[in-house]
């Protein structure tokens, strides 16, 4: 089973990914923001990492580049949960590296069997 | 004086009196926000907890007989419709800031940050309003006016590469 960083400035949200995926016997740890998921990403290699778009001081969009930008990151899948759904956004998180792009609100299977298709 | 706005034609209504109640509404939203968030927490630890112990029961069975029983598996499809319908409270969450931030701008006459919404311009924020409000079961005239095509992102996953 996989290590995963849910990532969302919600507490709601991350809850409920976490819940998701633990359900499924991953092992989940919770950031609130870019900023700290970095750090938390800096400490240890994830195998996969779920993250919001908007948060507070630092988006997802930037998170995804900041991840893309260190060598143990450069090929872990990380999937984009987001409101947000236009096709300019999705080419933004494209082209910052991003695998996937999931928009809310997700359905746990769906979102499980993502999962299992980006970790195989 | 003090009177039931209801009584009160808007027309009567002076400037002042409408930055007042523009200023209400804002205390509004943000109260409303923050009086949700600990039962919403409350509800999610409940549900994290619930999550737990049917999983645990499901596992337990399965090793027992090879699968959950129905009864099981039928908790777990309403957690999962438990999982998904929540979040409805974050979007509604984040709907609700964005409108007290809006009351706030036009308290302070402000131009407003859509980007903060996800849009860059007005047009493209009207845009995404109009996009969402087929969502609602009460818009059903927007679901006459717009294509089925709006909603279908919802939900929807695309891989990259």
């Amino acid at each position: 089973m996989a290590r995963i960083l849910a990532v969302d400035d919600s507490p709601s949200m991350r809850q409920m990914v976490s819940v998701t995926l633990m359900g499924a016997g991953h092992s989940v740890e919770q950031c609130g923001d870019g900023c700290e998921a970095l750090t938390a990403a800096q400490r240890e290699v994830f195998d996969l990492v779920v993250t919001d778009v908007n948060m507070p001081n630092m988006d997802g969009i930037t998170l995804v580049k900041e991840l893309r930008g260190l060598n143990s990151y450069k090929f872990v899948p990380l999937l984009i949960l987001t409101t947000e759904a236009t096709p300019e956004r999705k080419n933004q998180g494209k082209q910052a590296g991003a695998t996937g792009w999931l928009v809310k609100p997700f359905n746990p299977d769906k979102l499980l069997a993502v999962i299992a298709k980006v970790l195989s | 004086m003090a009177h039931s706005s209801s009584k009160v034609p808007i027309a009567m209504i002076e400037e002042t009196e409408t930055a007042t109640a523009v200023e209400a509404a804002a205390l509004l939203v943000g109260l409303a926000t923050q009086d949700t968030r600990q039962p919403i927490a409350e509800l999610g630890n409940a549900l994290e907890r619930i999550h737990r112990a049917v999983t645990g029961m499901a596992a337990a069975q399965r090793d027992r007989s090879g699968r959950p029983t129905e009864q099981q598996q039928e908790m777990i499809r309403d957690l999962t419709v438990c999982i998904e319908n929540l979040q409805f409270h974050d979007r509604l969450m984040q709907q609700l800031a964005f409108v007290r931030d809006l009351l706030s701008a036009i308290l302070k006459h402000e131009p407003l940050d859509v980007a903060a919404y996800g849009a860059p311009r007005w047009e493209a924020l009207m845009e995404l309003i109009r996009r969402r409000a087929p969502l609602d079961s009460r818009f059903e005239l927007f679901d006459l006016l717009l294509p089925a095509q709006a909603r279908s992102e919802e939900g929807s996953c695309e891989l990259f590469e």
